[in-house]
């Protein structure tokens, strides 16, 4: 189990070395699913399964095709940076007419990298001594036995009062979540309900917006026509 | 041998390397993945103490005691999805405005 | 709802809530409202006020009970505990009738008369307005709703008088009456004051109750606090030295001047002191101060009125005049006498007012609107002819001004007369030289009035006359209604004299003065109202009513005479001219007055006012609090807005920065 707790945490900090090193933005993506997949070792490693699967479905699966649906529509790259970021790039995109992102003229280490890497050193420095200073007790884990008793809180009529379940199994953590936090579940999916409503207000077009960007289409139509008789003429 | 510190210990490095990220760059959607980073190693301290707890036979009684943490982690995962989903969202609305994602252009509110 | 209806508490209520109804009706939608449904609504609604009062006053309060409404808590903080609860009893109740009565007739005439004015509903609103508070003023249990109406009907009287605010006289009298006004209003509101230092309360039962157990009452304090009242009793019915708002307020409609500044709003004061009798009778000073004061309004007003040009004018100086006789009554304790004439006053003089409403009516016609010759007495003439029912209604009415015997002016003047020729000591006597000196007056200046308008040769624009015509019947109706009233409202108190006994009005108010009567006659004061009356007392009432008969007809024929004819018209001109030149221009410039007031206060307020004005508004004000603190916020703003960049990295280093400080605190604690 070390070993492969250590495999999963190198893979685990050398994708997230990626991400904040990778100036293509698709492979800074790629350092983060592979960071990802990274995590849900540790987590399988630290017997919890169904976290470990969780961590997969939710974020090496939904949230990074998020990322990558995003970066395709909405990358500022100019498109010698590679051509992948630029695939489905928007055909009114005109990337002459974006401004020049200073940060890229600059050496690596820039003034405010230097600043960001020097406050994040501190910030490292800081947690290293908290946790170095940790009580004696966290110094081990401990066993875990195979299967635990739980006492159901609201069991069913003819049922019996307890039940043997595995650690970090989906069982277990179903009775966390439904036996002990059921308000905190209900509030994160109102929760998430409320954020799919704000994505799906904040992306939507208004109906003014949509028609001001056709005529603007229209008008440059126009005088994309005039400017091509004034040259036959 | 396998220990909560050392466990921690990775976690502040992937916390600390999330947070440079977030703050060295430039791009709203490269400090998003960076966010998510960080978000990511609290979730392995989460899921760490569980252990250790379970480790020490807390899941006794209710077994919460244990499996709460694995149970924030999960919470933390459905608000991490929520956030990148409001703030891809706001992204691709800046981006239309301004046909760029980069946070320095980002400061009418200054005036 | 049937059974709420029958609930003189719940009645009660609604007699002041209609006119409010109204009034808020005709101020959101009247703007968006058709003319006719605008005054229908005004109207419909002060009638139905009537009616209420009506039935209220004829089942309850005529057989001697007393109507209170429902209660509201309305303030309680400490030992101040207001309620809000409406009080009908015989006195209030009687101006509640007249209120009503009197604005309903209005009202209706007004329909006519406003017909024209774009702001139509504008006037009915107000007027509405007014008469909601007119019935707070009266009605209120406590001198706090009291003051509620008071302040209310000051209010409407200073909208209503500057209706036509496009023209700068008419907001400026609007203006000057408000302002005479609130120093009044000040004086009435400290005698409030140390009434509720006193007494505790407010409530007039509560007051009552509190006189009667009071042992030794403090007599200074209580005089003060009446003098205070009475103070804003001269503010509210023009009394000197606050008398001048109310000829200037003749620059509102004609309505408006019959109905607040002659019939209701004006008599306020002489409410007020009636209400507290059982409160004044301890306060022999201020009874006093308050006869003389009267006797002196009525005589100076009385001869100002003698010389005035405008219609209106002359009857604003006879209602100055006439209050002047119901404060006279007041001062000298014989209270319900001076209910009496407030009674007869209002239908006379409301009469007065809407019969020369008529006449300039019809005379904007042709002279247009806001003409000063339409009111002009010197520009008009022989008006009887085309206007009759108008000639003969306010002939009615200056018959029972000027005191003609047998109609209603006489029994209430001369009632206020005989008190004073009975009181038979030197504040008697002086007050009934001026009494009787203002109502020579008053008999001249009415039948000059109806011989300059009515009789002799047409004076003003030939158009005019040919135009003129007798008002509408909406206008004509009220006007033969308050006649009947102005000539039967005296028989409701006959004279001892008369040997009939026939005193209803006397009847019906007297346990309202019960109280206050008691005391005196257990101290045996001369302001005690006689009970009997001795032969000596028949015999000398005799006399007086004789000499103020001979008196009124004498110099009400003598009037007549000389105005109602181009000769005497002519002899008098020459009079002022030449031998009576000085004094007629002192009476015509009304002694004057305005300009002293603005020598000895209008001019150093002003002087003291542009000091202040530099010291502490521009230099102290301006310049240090406004610009400095200004000055302060921008220079530190200037400072501190450079914390914000707008860039978002520089936010995130901050927060970072905080987390990583809060980290060391935590750690530094272990």
């Amino acid at each position: 189990m070390e070993v492969f707790f250590l495999l999963s945490s190198m893979v685990a900090v050398a994708g997230a070395v990626l991400v904040v090193t990778q100036r293509v933005a698709i492979y800074a993506l790629l350092g983060l699913l592979v960071s990802f997949f990274g995590t849900a070792g540790i987590f399988y490693a630290l017997d919890a399964t169904f976290v470990a699967v969780s961590q997969i479905l939710v974020y090496a699966g939904a949230l990074a095709v998020l990322f990558l649906f995003v970066l395709m529509f909405a990358s500022d790259d100019p498109p010698e940076a590679g051509p992948l970021v630029t695939v489905g790039a928007r055909k009114d995109f005109d990337p002459a007419a974006v401004k020049p992102v200073e940060a890229r003229a600059r050496p690596r280490l820039s003034m405010p990298s230097f600043g960001a890497a020097l406050l994040s050193l501190a910030v490292l420095a800081l947690m290293y001594f908290a946790i170095y200073k940790l009580p004696p007790r966290f110094g081990e884990f401990g066993g875990v036995a195979p299967q635990t008793q739980v006492h159901k809180t609201n069991p069913r009529p003819g049922e019996p009062l307890t039940e043997m379940v595995e650690f970090g199994s989906a069982r277990g953590v179903g009775y966390a979540i439904f036996d002990d936090f059921p308000l905190a579940f209900e509030v994160v999916s109102l929760l998430i309900f409320a954020a799919i409503l704000g994505a799906v207000l904040l992306t939507r077009r208004s109906a003014a917006q949509s028609r001001a960007e056709q005529e603007a289409a229209a008008r440059e139509g126009e005088a994309g026509a005039e400017g091509a008789g004034g040259s036959h003429a | 041998m396998l220990n909560p510190q050392i466990v921690l210990f990775l976690c502040a490095t992937l916390f600390c390397i999330g947070l440079y990220g977030v703050l060295s760059r430039n791009n709203l959607i490269l400090m998003l993945m960076s966010l998510e980073l960080m978000l990511n190693s609290a979730n392995i301290a989460l899921v760490a103490f569980s252990r250790y707890w379970a480790g020490k036979g807390l899941d006794a009684g209710s077994f919460s005691g244990a499996h709460s943490g694995q149970f924030f982690a999960l919470m933390v995962m459905a608000v991490a999805a929520a956030e990148v989903g409001v703030g891809l969202a706001i992204i691709v609305a800046l981006f239309r405005k301004r046909h760029n994602s980069d946070v320095r252009a980002a400061s009418e509110l200054k005036h | 709802m049937r059974e709420l209806l029958q609930k003189p508490e719940f009645l009660l209520l609604l007699v002041p809530l209609m006119p409010l109804i109204g009034f808020l009706i005709n101020g959101f939608f009247g703007r968006r409202m058709a003319l006719a449904s605008s005054g229908a609504v005004a109207c419909g609604s002060i009638v139905l006020s009537f009616v209420i009062a009506t039935s209220l006053f004829v089942s309850l309060i005529s057989q001697g009970q007393t109507v209170q409404s429902y209660s509201f808590n309305w303030m309680h903080v400490g030992a101040l505990d207001i309620h809000f609860r409406l009080l009908a009893d015989p006195l209030s109740g009687l101006l509640m009738m007249v209120v009503t009565g009197v604005g309903s007739l209005i009202h209706i005439y007004s329909v006519g008369y406003m017909g024209h004015d774009k702001a139509y509903w504008r006037f009915f609103a107000y007027l509405n307005l007014f008469c909601f508070a007119m019935l707070m003023l009266v009605l209120g249990d406590s001198l706090v709703l009291m003051f509620l109406g008071w302040e209310g009907v000051g209010l409407c009287s200073y909208l209503l008088i500057g209706f036509w605010y496009t023209h700068k006289p008419n907001s400026d009298a609007g203006k000057k009456a408000f302002v005479v006004n609130r120093v009044g209003d000040f004086g009435f509101m400290l005698g409030m004051f140390l009434l509720f230092w006193y007494f505790g309360s407010l409530n007039y039962g509560e007051l009552a109750a509190g006189m009667r157990e009071v042992v030794q009452p403090d007599s200074t304090l209580l005089n003060a606090a009446c003098l205070c009242l009475f103070v804003g009793a001269c503010g509210k019915s023009a009394q000197i030295p606050l008398y001048v708002w109310l000829p200037d307020a003749m620059a509102g409609p004609t309505p408006v001047s019959a109905l607040i500044h002659a019939a209701t709003m004006v008599t306020a004061g002489i409410y007020m002191i009636a209400r507290l009798n059982f409160i004044w009778v301890h306060a022999e000073t201020a009874l006093t101060v308050v006869a003389l004061v009267g006797a002196l309004t009525a005589f100076f007003a009385g001869t100002i009125g003698l010389v005035q040009r405008d219609i209106k004018k002359v009857l604003a100086y006879s209602t100055v005049s006439q209050l002047g006789f119901m404060f006279i009554a007041l001062g000298l304790g014989n209270f319900p006498v001076a209910i009496f004439h407030l009674f007869t006053h209002a239908f006379f003089k409301a009469l007065l007012f809407l019969g020369s409403g008529s006449v300039i009516h019809s005379l904007e016609h042709t002279l247009g609107h806001g003409n000063p010759d339409s009111q002009d007495l010197f520009k008009m003439g022989g008006l009887k002819h085309k206007m009759p029912l108008t000639f003969a209604t306010m002939f009615v009415g200056a018959c029972g001004l000027a005191g003609i015997p047998l109609f209603s002016g006489f029994f209430s003047k001369d009632a206020i007369l005989y008190a004073a020729f009975e009181r038979q000591d030197a504040l008697g006597l002086v007050v009934y030289a001026l009494g009787l000196a203002a109502a020579v007056c008053t008999a001249f200046y009415s039948f000059r009035l109806i011989g300059l308008a009515f009789f002799g040769k047409w004076r003003g624009l030939e158009a005019a006359y040919a135009h003129a015509d007798e008002s509408p019947r909406s206008m004509g109706l009220p006007l033969f209604l308050l006649a009947i009233a102005a000539f039967g409202a005296g028989y409701l108190w006959l004279p001892a004299a008369f040997g009939v006994h026939f005193t209803p009005f006397a009847d019906l108010l007297a346990p309202v003065w019960q109280q206050g009567q008691a005391f005196l006659r257990a101290a045996q004061s001369p302001l005690a109202m006689p009970v009997e009356h001795s032969h000596e007392a028949i015999v000398r009432e005799w006399v007086n009513m004789l000499v103020s008969s001979v008196v009124a007809v004498g110099v009400s024929i003598f009037a007549f005479t000389i105005y109602s004819k181009p000769a005497g018209l002519e002899r008098a001109r020459k009079l002022v001219e030449g031998a009576m030149g000085a004094p007629y221009r002192l009476l015509l410039n009304k002694y004057y007055v305005d300009e002293i007031y603005d020598i000895a206060i209008v001019r150093p307020i002003q002087l003291l006012s542009d000091v202040f004005f530099v010291i502490f508004d521009v230099i102290f004000i301006d310049l240090m609090l406004v610009n400095g603190s200004g000055l302060l916020v921008d220079l530190s703003s200037k400072v501190a807005r450079r914390v914000q960049t707008g860039v978002v990295r520089h936010y995130l280093f901050a927060f970072v920065v905080g987390a990583a400080l809060l980290l060391v605190m935590f750690l530094a604690a272990l």
